[in-house]
């Protein structure tokens, strides 16, 4: 219970400056923030109405506050480009994103799990280097350029996958599936890399342990140490690397849905700072921030179940 | 020296860098073309002698444009890996070494920084202050300050209580003599492998944000632009687009592979001791 409340503790503290960090680099425009966001054109009635929802005459604490406030009862104010209610906005396009993200975190886990456990049993062998290098290409392809080169080959030559246009799951489950596969594959492939190398180190790290070398010594064979033994023990650390994973694929996700047209969040903030609607960029800022935050804490919370050996340092 | 080549990974690394840096060089000793000179009549040229990587939607010399986009890449991560250095650092070290109240409230403000997904900080600064070369160096420094104030914090608060810093402090040297003088050393090849890491990582973020559009703005070239511009014509002259996107895959990779080989010759060291 105790490790339950720091951990909660934790968090909110780190959404409460996250909150700060964002409220506050959209105030430190230079000059009038209402001249900004409306341009020079704006007429001195429509700056006085902005400067008037915008609380800019009172005092920056104020206004913090009564943000916070807004965005907890989900208020979230009128979007400039789309003149809808951002918490609408931000309604339907994360269900893509949060969709794209579940999809591309099963690929990541359905490639790293089997990559990561072939590395391991070719550590010795000759193969392991070909095999690792394979494993950093995997990290060191941009995700924007594994999705046109996906697009290339399932799209333009083999003519199977769509690589344009989001149907809702309620709508064609089917079809649902297949538009997404692409996106997710492209972000699966870079978060999956990350995965298997951090696999990796952490079976290297158990096979020094003293248990090994006495399961060794007790005539067990490689395979029964490495896959009944080392590998428990192994994977629980990896489990700590998926709320890491998580900021990547939302992350990765910001750029792909951009590559492939997806109404998700990324692709409303990519449009909305060309439009120059702050307060939809700053809301959708802190609600992703507060996903990766809740993430980790469910995970913080799922490795003590696992584990009960973690104790508060 | 001899141990670092001995690992593949270095040793590819070290290729793929060197590469770059011929190029960059080359480009930057003689450029073939100028890097903005449309000419209709030759776009999209294949591979010929006159345009060594062929030309682009507009005519323009491919070759000429990765040389530049290459060398903007490089200068980008080197701004932020320097100054993610110096600011990230001393944070950390100062979180390690003094622990307590400092340490958990410097502790909270990296996870903070963490929480915000990918490129979504820059895109935030980006958004406020418009996209420019300047502002991308000041969004992805900001990005890299964690990597390095995590990897310190590690280094300085393993190191404190270890018994030569106990006799170095027992003798009356000030915590700032220990910290440079006495701890620096013991960690700065794990900075070294986490400052290779951070450049390869700031050039694969820069990529992102001049194929959306808000990075590097033209005139300037940027290799993540020309992936972006290259799309449409993917069928069409495939290289156009494949030529940008290796050029990036071996910058990142050279210097994800270097990182990684510094660091398995570390640990390898460690060991023997």
């Amino acid at each position: 219970m105790r490790y339950f409340s720091k951990k909660l503790l934790g968090a909110l503290i780190t959404l409460f400056f996250a909150s700060i960090i964002t409220f506050y680099i959209f105030n430190i425009l230079p000059g009038d923030p209402a001249q900004v966001i409306l341009g020079i054109d704006a007429s001195e009635e429509q700056l006085m109405q902005l400067r008037d929802t915008m609380n800019l005459d009172s005092s920056a604490v104020y206004r913090y506050i009564s943000w916070v406030g807004d965005i907890v009862s989900g208020d979230l104010g009128i979007s400039y480009k789309y003149q809808t209610q951002v918490s609408t906005l931000i309604a339907d396009s994360i269900k893509v994103t949060l969709q794209l993200s579940v999809f591309s975190l099963i690929l990541t886990l359905l490639i790293a799990i089997p990559f990561g456990l072939l590395l391991v049993s070719k550590r010795k062998k000759k193969s392991f280097i070909p095999l690792s290098i394979l494993s950093q290409l995997g990290m060191s392809i941009p995700s924007f350029c594994l999705a046109i080169f996906l697009i290339a080959i399932f799209t333009v030559k083999l003519r199977i996958l769509p690589s344009i246009g989001y149907v809702s799951f309620f709508d064609n489950p089917w079809l649902n599936i297949k538009s997404l596969l692409l996106p997710s594959l492209s972000i699966a492939i870079g978060a999956s890399s990350i995965v298997v190398r951090y696999l990796n180190t952490s079976v290297q790290q158990q096979l020094k342990k003293d248990y090994v070398r006495t399961a060794y010594s007790i005539g067990l064979s490689e395979r029964v140490v490495l896959y009944h033994q080392v590998l428990r023990n192994a994977l629980i650390p990896v489990i700590t690397i998926v709320g890491l994973i998580i900021a990547d694929i939302l992350g990765g996700s910001i750029i792909v849905e951009n590559v492939f047209s997806l109404p998700g969040i990324g692709k409303l903030i990519t449009s909305s700072i060309t439009s120059r609607d702050l307060p939809l960029i700053q809301a959708l800022v802190l609600y992703l921030s507060l996903i990766v935050v809740c993430v980790n804490f469910l995970i913080d919370i799922l490795y003590k179940v696992i584990d009960p050996r973690i104790r508060i340092k | 020296m001899k141990k670092y080549f001995k690992n593949a990974n270095f040793l590819f690394g070290f290729i793929f860098l060197t590469f770059i840096l011929l190029v960059v060089l080359w480009g930057f000793i003689a450029l073939p073309y100028d890097i903005n000179a449309v000419n209709i009549q030759e776009r999209l040229l294949p591979f010929t002698k006159n345009h060594l990587l062929g030309t682009d939607h507009l005519g323009r010399d491919i070759l000429s444009r990765i040389m530049v986009g290459s060398r903007l890449s490089l200068t980008i991560g080197f701004y932020v890996v320097v100054f993610g250095f110096l600011l990230g650092t001393p944070i950390g070290a100062i979180a390690g070494y003094f622990g307590g109240f400092v340490d958990e409230t410097i502790k909270k403000l990296i996870d903070t920084l963490m929480a915000f997904p990918g490129v979504l900080i820059a895109l935030m600064l980006i958004a406020v202050f418009g996209a420019s070369t300047k502002n991308i160096i000041i969004a992805l420094t900001i990005m890299s300050i964690p990597r390095f104030s995590r990897m310190a914090r590690g280094g300085y608060y393993s190191y404190k209580d270890s018994p030569f810093i106990l006799a170095t402090k027992a003798r009356g040297a000030s915590n700032f003599r220990i910290m440079v003088i006495h701890i620096f050393p013991h960690i700065s090849g794990e900075l070294l492998v986490t400052s290779s890491l951070t450049f390869a990582s700031a050039v694969l973020s820069e990529a992102g944000l001049s194929y959306l559009g808000l990075g590097i703005q033209p005139p300037n070239p940027s290799l993540g632009k020309m992936v972006s511009e290259a799309q449409a014509y993917i069928l069409q002259k495939p290289s156009y687009i494949i030529v940008p996107a290796i050029f990036i895959i071996i910058l990142v990779m050279g210097f994800n592979l270097l990182g990684d080989g510094i660091n398995k010759v570390i640990e390898e060291a460690k060991e023997n001791e």
